[in-house]
């Protein structure tokens, strides 16, 4: 199987944009790619467009908008992870060898909804008896507290980190920092998180293009290798669970460190996915950045901040970049990349080599989660 | 087995709980009959082994509390605040359930099953379901 690299990327800031369309959303980030990518737009063969509620024919509507039609168009539902998985078949199709030039993009409009929490499938037991994201993770939080030492104040201390790295954050919703006090002084939301441990709803796009070996040797060395891409979905029970391993992302961790012939140890920057203040947490041990237990000292003791051990969710994360579902596993990666390049700003993680993306969601009856693309990627 | 009241209220949870002779709430799982899984509700077909051999399973009505939160936001149609949670069932099964708000209410503490209105449809509708409380099941 031969190498898929990162050649482009781009993204819109996020926020809330009611006045926009999908469609306007989405181009920008899409030509941004390409300009950043200094290819020929025709070379693209094939894209793969991830979107929860962007309507049908997503990706057609976007990409026929700005001339890129007739080639092979899939759009992509898989929840929060929708976009990672369209990365996650992008750079499949390059492996295998059926495509040079693969176009991947993510984006989603929330604002559509009027706010309020993320609308989940009725079809869905759970949900109809009442399920609802900030409920889910609650629950997570609520036992985690009583299996291990973690404080509310180390809890809201994810929020403060990522509010933090926010700020630093052109193209991220949230850019003011917030101290523990303001955390947990804001407005209860699902027991123990208050407001400003729950990412915010709103708007927003992000693309990547994934390229051939061929293809990126002849740009320079400003590619970025793909050393892993993993998707996994999750295993379904009707009984019980422990909801403090989220087990689909520690069988996929496994697979992407398997599949990238490495360890927790060797990266340097992850951009994992903290919907709520506890699943940064969570993905801590999952990842094997420190273990079982040791989450709420890793964050006290600032490993995860920029600076520190392995830096965490340097662009501000889900809490303070924003959570625009369809678009957040390809900004996740958009941000990776930057990181290393070496063209993250004012938020840079000094010399970072080796980075990993983590997007995972999807809140259905008898799962952890429905679905968990994770992938890693090396500076060429 | 008699159908739950009926007066101006929906009833939530369908064919997946009722009310036995003596008032008291019944909860109906399903029990695989060729691998034995147990699941709540019941569905047609095993989620385990495929088979369609599925019979209704009377679920135990006492259980442990796994984990619970009182959330304050969401859908109009529920009361709020709600407090929702698992219950681990003895025989196997967790459920996703509304419980009655105690403080009471501790992880790993007993529940036990009643019923209760959690919220209002947009008709005017009481909606009313199956719910655990603290404690165990009043003899």
């Amino acid at each position: 199987m031969s190498t898929a690299y990162v050649i482009g990327i781009g993204m819109v800031p996020f926020g809330k944009f009611p006045q926009r369309t999908v469609v306007d959303l989405a181009w920008p980030a899409v030509k941004a790619a390409i300009t950043d990518s200094g290819i020929d737009p025709r070379k693209i063969e094939a894209a793969f467009c991830g979107t929860t509620f962007g309507g049908m024919m997503t990706g057609q509507r976007v990409l026929g908008h700005i001339g890129l039609s007739g080639i092979p168009v899939t759009n992509i539902e898989n929840a929060c992870s929708s976009s990672s998985t369209a990365l996650r078949q992008a750079v499949t199709a390059v492996r295998a060898g059926q495509h040079d030039v693969v176009l991947v993009l993510g984006v989603e409009k929330l604002t559509k909804f009027g706010g309020g929490v993320l609308p989940l499938e009725l079809e869905d037991w759970d949900v109809s008896q009442g399920m609802m994201m900030p409920a889910l993770y609650a629950m997570r939080a609520q036992r985690y507290m009583h299996d291990y030492e973690l404080t509310p104040e180390q809890l809201a201390g994810v929020s403060v980190k990522n509010r933090k790295n926010g700020a630093l954050n052109p193209d991220a919703q949230m850019r003011e920092p917030v101290t523990v006090e303001q955390v947990l002084a804001s407005r209860p939301v699902a027991d123990p998180f208050t407001l400003l441990q729950c990412c915010p709803t709103g708007d927003g796009a992000a693309a990547l293009l994934v390229a051939s070996e061929k293809v990126a040797a002849q740009l320079g060395n400003r590619a970025i290798k793909v050393l892993a891409s993993d998707l996994t979905s999750g295993r379904y029970t009707p009984g019980y669970r422990d909801m403090t391993i989220p087990e689909i992302t520690v069988r996929g961790a496994h697979e992407a460190y398997e599949e990238a012939g490495l360890g927790p140890d060797e990266i340097d920057v992850a951009e994992v996915h903290d919907a709520f203040s506890i699943a940064e947490l969570l993905y801590y041990e999952a990842f094997g950045f420190c273990g079982r237990g040791e989450a709420g000292r890793m964050i006290s003791e600032g490993e995860t901040a920029i600076g520190g051990r392995i830096p965490v969710n340097p662009s501000g994360g889900l809490l303070a970049k924003g959570h625009p579902i369809g678009a957040t596993g390809a900004a996740q990666a958009v941000e990776i990349v930057r990181q290393l390049r070496g063209e993250a700003g004012a938020r840079q993680v000094e010399s970072a080599r080796i980075g990993l993306s983590h997007a995972t969601g999807g809140g259905i009856t008898g799962f952890d989660h429905g679905a968990c693309a994770i992938h890693i990627f090396a500076r060429a | 087995m008699n159908s739950p009241p009926q007066t101006r209220s929906m009833w939530l949870p369908g064919g997946a709980a009722s009310v036995d002779a003596q008032g008291r709430p019944v909860l109906v799982g399903g029990e695989c009959r060729a691998c034995h899984t147990r699941m709540f509700p019941k569905t047609t077909v095993c989620c385990a082994c495929m088979s369609e051999d599925v019979a209704d399973a009377p679920l135990p009505s006492e259980g442990t509390l796994y984990s619970f939160t009182q959330v304050h936001v969401g859908p109009a149609q529920w009361n709020k605040p709600l407090v929702v949670g698992y219950v681990d069932l003895p025989d196997g099964v967790r459920l996703f359930s509304h419980l009655r708000n105690s403080a009471a209410l501790a992880i790993g503490g007993p529940v036990h099953l009643t019923l209760g209105q959690v919220g209002t449809s947009a008709e005017g509708e009481a909606i009313t379901t199956f719910m655990f409380a603290a404690g165990e099941q009043p003899q």
